[in-house]
């Protein structure tokens, strides 16, 4: 794998169009911030619960543009198919992806966001807002859970377009369709509110909303780890079996 | 004999439609296979299996009488229906993309191999800016930078010209007498696979053929005369009257072919000229392999 991963890294770097747009998307966020005047003197607690638009925005766009990265660096010119050529396994190949492409953009992405916040906290005071420590591991959770998703979410698609726009609309049929319909038949149609509340939980959107604003309690720490690792099984399933397909029968 | 590839009963449909068909192939070390079948006939199908690019329905595949094939790939090297490259970079920072991935610590052989497939001087050129012969020789140059035992090229000559062909050929030769590389090589240009392969693999509709050795392949096609005088329509009348010779046919450029009688060259050459006629040709040849290959699979080529 670590030949891989220079590979990997060599064409990222190589890239330097694909960062710097990366760089520009990422600073919108405490650009927009730090230009809305009525923010500029508010604490932590205040800007982040202003910022929900921002955040809305940031969960549906920037997926679909880590994925244009990590489509164009593995489908460009089919290079990517020189790692499965060279013999390397399915499971290796996936999480070089996600170690160098993937942490990469989780990099850049927390650099970004936590980076201007944690400016903010320092600089303003952070309101009524506590366990923040915990508060920032969790909330680079939700952004891996992002990242990482929108990396493997790419690679089961063999065009960058159809991975781009799988990426975009995972946001929609998911956190916008899939778990608030379960919240409804669960919550509404079954009469099982506690179970609801559960689904409600596991939407990225909720999930950072609560974290930026809401007290912490153990039950959204189990919904991001829990969250993360389930979605990150199920495309790793999804992308294992697309290599395995390849393999002689 | 020792095998570097063995290939046994291989089969794949896409959907209805049967591509391979129990595809069964020994490629021996050291040799030089061609591939050779019309359009459609599924060489690189057979060819994207070994890459492990796509897999078979069912069959088996050994890789050096081994069944890890991913492991034994990492002494292979391929290059499947058009060269794989990252256009965007150059060619030796795509060059440098493959040293990485293969782990080969030597960084001198880029520039080595570069300048040996004649793309030394391109600079910061993108390979999106190369013509196709051009990535069709950084793609030979990247296919060579792991030094691998086993190359499989399907049409690496394509849209080169007739120079470029001719360089691939000699390195390709070179590669074969100097590191004893063996080769799987697919092309339609079957002259240039004559001039370099040691084995010939026929594949129509999914299934092989015929497998023949250059030397079986002498053997196997007729040897014939080809006889070329002022005036071909008498020449046919006076070796059919004088010479009682019936297996023969004349071309479109009025030269006869003959296929019997060629034990007594002499009686020919004499009784033609005794006529009158004067020889201008008189060439004992072999069916060339495009013919040869033509008369197998007919003329869906």
């Amino acid at each position: 794998m670590n030949r891989l991963i220079k590979a990997e890294s060599f064409r990222l770097r190589k890239h330097v169009f694909f960062v710097i747009v990366c760089a520009i998307l990422l600073g919108l966020i405490p650009t927009v911030s730090a230009l809305n005047v009525d923010l500029r003197n508010a604490n932590l607690e205040i800007q982040i619960k202003q910022s929900s638009m921002i955040i809305m925005f940031f969960m549906m766009i920037f997926p679909a543009v880590f994925s244009s990265v990590t489509g164009t660096l593995y489908d460009g010119g089919k290079i990517g198919f020189y790692e499965i050529m060279a013999g390397n396994k399915a499971r290796s190949i996936i999480f070089s992806k996600i170690l160098t492409d993937g942490l990469f953009f989780l990099l850049l992405t927390v650099v970004s966001t936590c980076g201007y916040y944690t400016y903010v906290g320092f600089c303003k005071g952070v309101g009524n807002l506590d366990h923040m420590a915990v508060r920032v591991l969790l909330i680079i959770l939700v952004l891996a859970h992002v990242v990482f998703c929108s990396v493997l979410v790419t690679l089961c698609f063999k065009q960058v377009k159809t991975g781009m726009i799988m990426s975009f609309m995972r946001f929609w049929l998911v956190d916008i369709l899939f778990f608030p319909f379960l919240m409804w038949l669960f919550g509404t149609v079954l009469n099982m509110p506690s179970l609801a509340m559960h689904f409600s939980y596991m939407c990225l959107t909720n999930q950072l909303m609560i974290l930026v604003s809401e007290p912490m309690h153990a039950m959204i720490t189990w919904h991001v780890l829990l969250g993360f690792a389930a979605e990150f099984a199920l495309w790793y399933f999804i992308i294992y079996l697309e290599f395995r397909k390849r393999k002689i029968a | 004999m020792e095998y570097v590839m063995e290939l046994e009963g291989l089969s794949k449909s896409y959907g209805e439609k049967k591509v391979v068909d129990s595809f069964s192939f020994k490629m021996e070390k050291g040799h030089v296979y061609g591939l050779i079948g019309p359009n459609g006939a599924g060489k690189t199908t057979v060819m994207k299996m070994m890459a492990g690019l796509t897999g078979a329905d069912c069959g088996s595949m050994k890789f050096f009488g081994s069944e890890n094939l991913d492991k034994m790939r990492e002494r292979m090297s391929f290059i499947i229906e058009e060269p794989y490259m990252d256009l965007s970079m150059t060619a030796r920072q795509n060059m440098e993309y493959v040293r990485r991935l293969r782990g080969i610590p030597d960084r001198a052989r880029i520039d080595e191999l570069l300048a040996f497939v004649g793309l030394g001087d391109t600079g910061k050129k993108p390979a999106k800016k190369f013509s196709l012969g051009m990535r069709q020789r950084l793609g030979l140059a990247m296919a060579m930078l792991p030094g691998p035992e086993v190359m499989v090229l399907d049409e690496p000559i394509n849209g080169l010209d007739p120079e470029g062909i001719i360089d691939v050929r000699n390195m390709l030769k070179k590669l074969v007498n100097d590191s004893g590389v063996s080769i799987l090589i697919s092309s339609h240009i079957l002259k240039e696979l004559a001039e370099l392969c040691t084995d010939y693999a026929i594949i129509r509709e999914g299934k092989l053929i015929e497998e023949l050795s250059h030397e079986e392949l002498l053997q196997k096609t007729h040897t014939r005369l080809a006889l070329q005088t002022d005036d071909v329509a008498r020449t046919a009348t006076v070796v059919e009257e004088k010479l009682n010779i019936h297996d023969y046919k004349i071309t479109h450029e009025n030269e006869l072919l003959i296929y019997e009688g060629l034990d007594d060259l002499k009686r020919i050459s004499k009784t033609v000229t005794d006529q009158g006629l004067i020889i201008t040709r008189f060439n004992l040849e072999g069916e060339s392999l495009e013919e040869y290959y033509i008369g197998k699979v007919g003329d869906k080529s």
